[in-house]
């Protein structure tokens, strides 16, 4: 009995600091957003009783253009991001050594960097007076008034830049796994080098592709720095800046806010359901396989 | 003749060259002065002006002090978490890793929406403290990540053999199960400090008047118009990762690292 108190004693001892931190920061604030978003005080506060204003302000064509806007430069960012992190994941895990260990080191450090310093590099590469202005101009690619700073091009161009990096470390891990004597055998069986890469590697390797997916798409979507500080006049408002709009003094609303950040959480779960749903699926099919080589 | 087997280097060198461009290119323009006259020269300049502004020291000296006790406190909190979800299989447990889960993929504008929202309805002022709360609700979780998953090998009948020869808990827990746990928990308040330099979101909702860290101070600076020197400070911030992150990869294993990486969205 008293051995048994003691090691409840000690299970908490261990517990309570860290269950208590993240009831207080975590648990708590999350269960407010969800409350604020029926309050019908601009503020926030439950004095004015229970409402679903916020909700109907979001249920409108203005909001639905822009939420779509914003997927359409979420799913260009992970399918580039893909695309290009593939062959380079590839390229680093067929490295040995020390070669393997610098370019890793080269994906670290832009994956650690804080996305202010990028947008602070990238400002002074593609500003009017910037390097990469000058020399387009000079190439007559482009014309002396053209801007290459504050266009959808110039947000696309740092979403790539900063996520990228999201994609090629999931991408890296997974293919460093794959055992690349499948590909050798299914090469010796006679399939092109292109049936070799769809039918054997990218199937090995899609639970890679899907976190790299995952990681991609959700922090993108919820990302206002980028349109707010590259965008521009006319391309600086994605999802995430009204959520952020509404939590600056000029448009207070803060039940807004909180509604917004609840629907950002549903598409939030858009990849990890298909995620799931495909990987159900797939299990499924490897399992029939099973059952029916066993069956041979 | 160009190949299809040469992709994966050309796609690299690319990558590369489009990754270091900026960065090289910021670094360079923050030694360069124009000189009267056209022309330019090899100048500290910037660098002088900009660390001698009271805002941007005041702006250092909160990253500093929010990195250290947030990297600290979270490192505590999450060993003894990490310890706890995996000697204990209880309903508690499972309530607490569920928890612990949470800041793994909240959308950090969620997480720093509800943070605001919690600390002005608790009449909290904003500053220093809430940025250090604010960044120990996120790092703890990826520091338990971390060391959990090198309790794997963890023998517990060490600690069981030390309290059978007569050790209090907090002698085995300091002589027995720290020593053995060191090269994780180095690890991961390594991770909790870069977490703390990389974050902006999170911080720039919850900083206040007072609370302004490096990144925020550089934002504003970048929203707001040109600032001299501004190159010169994002080119320190710059320094001060590539340090870091050398050091972990070099201190630690490449799957402690990709472990948190692989988290950190």
């Amino acid at each position: 009995m008293k051995k048994n108190e003691n090691r409840i004693g000690s299970e908490l001892l261990l517990t309570l600091p860290s269950l208590l931190m993240l009831i207080i920061l975590v648990g708590i604030p999350t269960l407010i957003v969800i409350f604020t978003a029926f309050c019908a005080d601009s503020n926030g506060t439950w004095k004015n009783g229970f409402s679903l204003d916020a909700f109907r302000e979001i249920f409108t064509l203005y909001y639905a253009e822009i939420t779509l806007e914003t997927i359409i430069y979420t799913v260009l960012t992970t399918f580039f991001s893909i695309l290009i992190g593939l062959p380079v994941a590839y390229f680093i895990a067929r490295c040995r050594g020390k070669l393997r260990q610098l370019l890793l080191l080269m994906i670290f450090i832009p994956f650690w960097t804080n996305m202010i310093v990028h947008i602070a590099a990238w400002k002074i590469v593609l500003h009017p007076d910037g390097i990469l202005h000058d020399v387009l101009v000079f190439l007559h690619l482009i014309g002396e008034k053209q801007l290459l700073w504050n266009t959808p091009f110039a947000v696309l161009t740092l979403f790539i830049y900063v996520f990228l990096p999201f994609a090629i470390i999931p991408l890296y891990a997974a293919i460093e796994k794959f055992d690349f004597r499948l590909m050798e055998s299914a090469r010796d069986l006679g399939a092109t080098s292109t049936q070799t890469i769809f039918r054997v590697f990218l199937p090995g390797i899609r639970n890679g592709i899907a976190s790299a997916a995952v990681l991609v798409f959700v922090p993108v979507f919820g990302c206002y720095i980028i349109p707010q500080l590259v965008g521009g006049p006319g391309c600086d408002v994605l999802y995430a800046n009204k959520i952020y709009q509404y939590t600056s003094t000029q448009s207070h609303n803060i039940p807004i806010a909180a509604a917004l950040s609840l629907f950002l959480l549903l598409a939030m779960f858009i990849p990890w359901v298909v995620y799931r749903v495909s990987a159900i699926r797939r299990a499924k099919q490897d399992g029939e396989l099973t059952v029916r080589k066993e069956k041979t | 003749m160009l190949k299809g087997k040469h992709i994966p280097l050309i796609t690299t060198v690319l990558v590369m060259l489009f990754f270091y461009f900026p960065l090289v290119w910021m670094v360079l323009m923050s030694f360069l002065g124009k000189v009267n006259g056209g022309g330019y020269e090899w100048t500290l300049k910037w660098y002088d002006q900009v660390f001698h502004k009271r805002e941007v020291l005041a702006a250092v000296w909160n990253t500093v002090i929010v990195g250290l006790s947030a990297s600290v406190i979270s490192t505590i909190l999450g060993t003894l978490s990490a310890l706890a979800i995996y000697k204990y299989r209880s309903k508690l447990q499972e309530i607490h890793s569920g928890l612990l889960y949470i800041p793994l993929v909240l959308p950090e504008i969620l997480m720093g929406l509800s943070l605001l929202i919690f600390f002005s309805s608790m009449n909290i002022p904003f500053g220093r403290g809430t940025v250090i709360a604010a960044h120990v609700a996120f790092c703890t979780s990826y520091v338990t990540v971390v060391i959990a998953s090198s309790l794997d090998g963890f023998d517990f009948t060490l600690v069981e053999a030390s309290r059978d020869l007569g050790a209090t808990y907090f002698q085995s827990f300091f002589k027995v199960i720290f020593p053995l746990l060191r090269p994780a928990i180095l690890a991961g308040t390594l991770l909790a400090f870069t977490l703390s330099l990389d974050d902006f979101i999170v911080t720039f909702f919850v900083s206040g008047h007072g609370g302004a860290t490096l990144p925020v101070y550089i934002y504003n600076s970048l929203k707001h118009g040109k600032v001299p020197g501004l190159y010169a400070l994002s080119s320190a911030l710059l320094a001060v990762t590539f340090i870091l992150v050398t050091i972990s990869l070099l201190f630690t294993k490449n799957s402690q690292l990709l472990e948190g990486g692989e988290n950190k969205a």
